[in-house]
């Protein structure tokens, strides 16, 4: 147990503002995450809707030129991956789960752990205030331009260290024969900083993670007596860390590109483009696996509780994921199998993506012989539970058509990779995240959900959510490129019989999105109204369960001592199905 | 609506086969894991009376039943490894002199820019690309079928990407390089190419009496003619009289590049042989020296 000697907080600012209780932390970075994926969504929204129907006005927006639809298409990824994804199922459930699945009273470092989130606050407001980034002021100093930088999420140079009149990468801005460099207050330096600084923020949280785990376990508590949960996210911290140095070096060098005209990544100065997309996607590669290995966690925590049963190959599970998360650091120039890099290089980097599949084959088939022979309840963890694995199934499989060097040339930026992303991201961000949402509500709010609407928003989100990316494979297949504003008969003719399609998927978007409408008046209605939650709704055996609902200053009035591990359900012999890990 | 555009590029095909193999293999994968979730779930629902099976996955007899699912998986796993390996060392595979891939060559020079491309047909006597003394260049590519292109790829200031949805071929354009590949174009492939006019180099389409016109209201109250593929009729054997619209293809960038990367594209014009050295010399009569 840790030994802070801090009084507890007494003032509003202290309990629920400025606090170190890691149960307050994961809060505000569950709320803010939301909040993000409200604007993640509106962003999506207003481009689906000039995809479907080009040159319209479009409500709550108005018209959408090439040059703002570059801008929304990049926050929209910037967004959703680094503001909604990570806080959601990395920072929140990280916080709050950790300290309290292994039994303990807080994180290791909690002064360390309100800066990660407060620091996180200002990333976001960076964020935002790129939206309205400075890109050109005339000669007395008024604004001539302004907006988000829209260089595509990745951030590829040269275009994004040039500066030019839209923001989004125009012809450049070139005074007296020299090329400028963009305005300091642009969308593109706001931007960059507010991703540098999400960066700072989520390494103070993973050596809180990392530490805690290590350090504070129960007595009792060995390594294999971790739910997998816990084992997850430490992973996703340890690929985090390890692989989040390099792109800050090279987002510091962009920064030095766009600010002090330096030429990190510029031909004419002894630079290479191409250096840049090694140092992000070396990191941007794990930074998936960060996403999903959570999601993986708290799918199986759930299937385990929900099919009353141990979960299959506890140890292959932890085993696989351990080999996957090392594979992770050898797989990243598969985003760069035709940018230019030699082609021996590609073939390498082709055999260890196919390669990685296995761990994970080894992952998803013991999740789903953990269903065999259950007694399964529907409830509506359980529901999102299984609409994971189900959805991401068609992820994953569909990386591997991504995976080959020989597909990639021709499927490389196309919307098959669009589709693959979102089957792999959605499911893990929006299934997996309403699973532990729901599963553990009860636990840190005190409150049970509304099972009707609960179940209502899960039917509706995955139907519409196969309607809306499903379709995309085919016209992905089809070779149509991504990032384009418009595919209409004067640039892309060929594309134009996919129009249909388009406009049916972004009416699909828009019933999904109207779909989550649900869950947000499900939440306010819980969080006030809601049946009163017990200590352990769920009779599951993890740690948590022991503390109140919800858990108070401490989280445990004595704290527990384990005898087993956390998957002893059904246990032959026994009259009740569930041993928790910490009763004799 | 058509799933793979029609190939004309002599190693499109082997990336056709290698989109099939991939298909099969991930196909009956993702249907045995959908099948064994949706059965074993539905299988095991709660029932009074009726416990679970405390099952830990422990030891080969019980481990078997994912670790020799996995056992297969990487078995098709390494079949897709060497089909990738097969279609990537064809198309990718560093472009040699004296190979099968650079015999009797036609060597172009592409320099993508923002926002569009430029060909150059000539080296000239220095033997470099896009130098001054360059002659014979043109915003749109013309080649003779049945006869090797390599290519010479450069940007001049961003990262853009030269594809040809045609030959299923793609290409990063990295500023301060030239990045060399090759293609072919099949003649028989030409012959299996149907057309409707719609990838059209000027001029507007000639009504056709299956044509079905689509409307778009919102964008500048465009109408669009556009024959469904089912009946679009194919070039046949004396493709190369077609109308050059008939033989005209779509080549777009492929990377973000700025405002106007949406409205980056230009045209691939097939001749035959004859046609393009006729081409050609009109070519160097009208840009290049004597």
């Amino acid at each position: 147990m840790s030994d802070h000697g801090h009084h507890v907080p007494t003032t509003f600012l202290g309990k629920y503002v400025f606090s170190k209780d890691h149960k307050v932390v994961g809060m505000q970075y569950l709320v803010t995450g939301l909040l993000m994926a409200i604007l993640g969504g509106y962003f999506a929204y207003v481009f689906r809707m000039q995809l479907a129907w080009p040159g319209i006005n479009i409500p709550l927006y108005g018209q959408l030129d090439q040059s703002a639809y570059n801008g929304f298409i990049t926050m929209h990824g910037l967004t959703m991956i680094f503001w909604v994804a990570m806080p959601l199922l990395l920072a929140a459930f990280g916080n709050l789960l950790i300290p309290m699945m292994i039994g303990t009273d807080d994180m290791a470092f909690p002064t360390l752990n309100m800066m990660s989130y407060w620091v996180f606050f200002l990333s976001t407001v960076f964020l935002i205030a790129s939206l309205f980034g400075v890109n050109a002021v005339d000669k007395a100093g008024n604004v001539i331009s302004s907006g988000p930088y829209g260089g595509g999420w990745t951030m590829y140079p040269p275009l994004s260290a040039q500066a030019d009149i839209t923001g989004t990468g125009g012809y450049g801005i070139i005074e007296n024969g020299v090329r400028q460099i963009p305005h300091l207050l642009s969308g593109g330096n706001l931007l960059i900083t507010a991703v540098a600084l999400e960066f700072i923020s989520f390494s103070m949280g993973g050596i809180n993670f990392l530490v805690t785990t290590i350090n504070m376990r129960a007595d009792g508590m060995g390594i294999m007596d971790l739910p997998i949960s816990v084992w997850m996210l430490d992973l996703a911290c340890v690929d985090f860390m390890f692989s989040v140095g390099p792109l800050i070096a090279g987002a510091v060098m962009l920064l030095f590109d766009r600010t002090l005209g330096t030429g990190f990544y510029d031909p004419n100065r002894g630079g290479d483009p191409v250096l840049f997309q090694h140092l992000f996607w070396f990191f941007g590669h794990p930074e998936v696996y960060v996403i999903l290995l959570p999601a993986i966690g708290f799918v199986t925590d759930v299937m385990a509780t929900f099919a009353r049963k141990p979960v299959f190959g506890y140890k292959l599970i932890v085993y696989s994921g351990i080999i996957a998360s090392g594979l992770s650091f050898v797989v990243w120039a598969h985003h760069q199998f035709i940018a230019g890099i030699d082609p021996r290089m590609a073939s390498f980097f082709s055999l260890t993506t196919i390669a990685i599949s296995i761990p994970f084959a080894v992952i998803v088939f013991a999740m789903i012989a953990t269903l065999y022979k259950g007694s399964i309840e529907f409830t509506v963890p359980m529901l999102w539970a299984l609409g994971w694995v189900c959805t991401f199934l068609v992820g994953g499989v569909t990386g591997i058509y991504l995976g080959s060097a020989g597909f990639d040339i021709y499927g490389h930026d196309s919307y098959f990779v669009i589709a693959h992303f979102h089957y792999t991201l959605v499911p893990s961000t929006l299934f997996a995240g309403m699973a532990a949402i729901h599963y553990w509500f009860p636990k840190f709010v005190g409150k049970m959900f509304n099972n009707t609407l609960g179940k209502l928003h899960f039917w509706l989100t995955l139907i519409f959510f196969n309607l809306t990316f499903f379709p995309i494979f085919f016209y992905g297949m089809a070779g149509q490129h991504r990032r384009i504003f418009q595919y209409t008969f004067d640039n892309h003719p060929s594309m134009v019989q996919y129009q249909p399609i388009r406009q049916f998927v972004t009416t699909m978007l828009i019933c999904l999105i109207a779909s989550q409408s649900l869950f947000f008046i499900n939440i306010i209605m819980s969080v006030f109204g809601g049946e009163k939650a017990s200590k352990n709704p769920w009779k599951a055996n993890t740690l948590e369960w022991v503390a109140d609902s919800p858990p108070g200053h401490g989280n445990f009035h004595t704290y527990p001592k384990v005898y087993r591990g956390p998957y002893e359900y059904s246990v032959p012999g026994r009259d009740s199905d569930y041993w928790p890990q910490n009763e004799q | 609506m058509e799933l793979l555009h029609h190939n004309i590029s002599s190693y499109g095909g082997s990336l056709d086969e290698l989109i099939y193999l991939i298909s099969a293999a991930v196909g009956f994968w993702f249907s045995i894991a959908l099948l064994a979730t949706l059965y074993f779930t539905i299988a095991s629902i709660r029932k009074d009376g009726v416990k679970a099976e405390y099952i830990k996955g422990e030891g080969w007899n019980q481990t078997k039943w994912i670790m020799i699912p996995v056992i297969l998986v990487t078995l098709c796993d390494v079949a897709i490894d060497i089909k990738t390996h097969h279609v990537w060392d064809e198309i990718k595979g560093k472009v040699l002199e004296n190979s099968e891939k650079t015999q009797n060559a036609l060597e172009i020079g592409v320099k993508m820019f923002q926002f569009g491309f430029l060909f150059s047909y000539d080296k000239g006597k220095d033997g470099k690309f896009f130098t001054e003394d360059d002659k014979i260049l043109e915003p749109y590519l013309r080649i003779p079928a049945g006869r090797n292109v390599v290519y010479h790829l450069t940007s001049a200031d961003v990262i853009h990407n030269f594809f040809v949805r045609n030959f299923r071929l793609k290409q990063d354009a990295v500023p301060g390089r030239f990045i060399m590949g090759w293609f072919r174009v099949e003649p028989k492939y030409m012959e299996t190419w149907r057309t409707n006019g719609v990838s059209k180099l000027e001029g507007s389409t000639p009504p056709s009496p299956d044509a079905k016109v689509i409307e778009f209201p919102y964008y500048q109250n465009q109408k669009i003619q556009v024959i469904p593929f089912e009946n679009r009729k194919p070039l046949g054997a004396q493709w190369a009289s077609a109308p050059e619209e008939s033989r005209t293809f779509e080549i777009v960038c492929s990377q973000i590049c700025g405002r106007d990367h949406g409205n980056m594209f230009t045209r691939l014009i097939v001749d035959d042989e004859a046609g393009w050295k006729a081409w050609m010399e009109k070519e160097k009569k009208e840009l290049g020296e004597e």
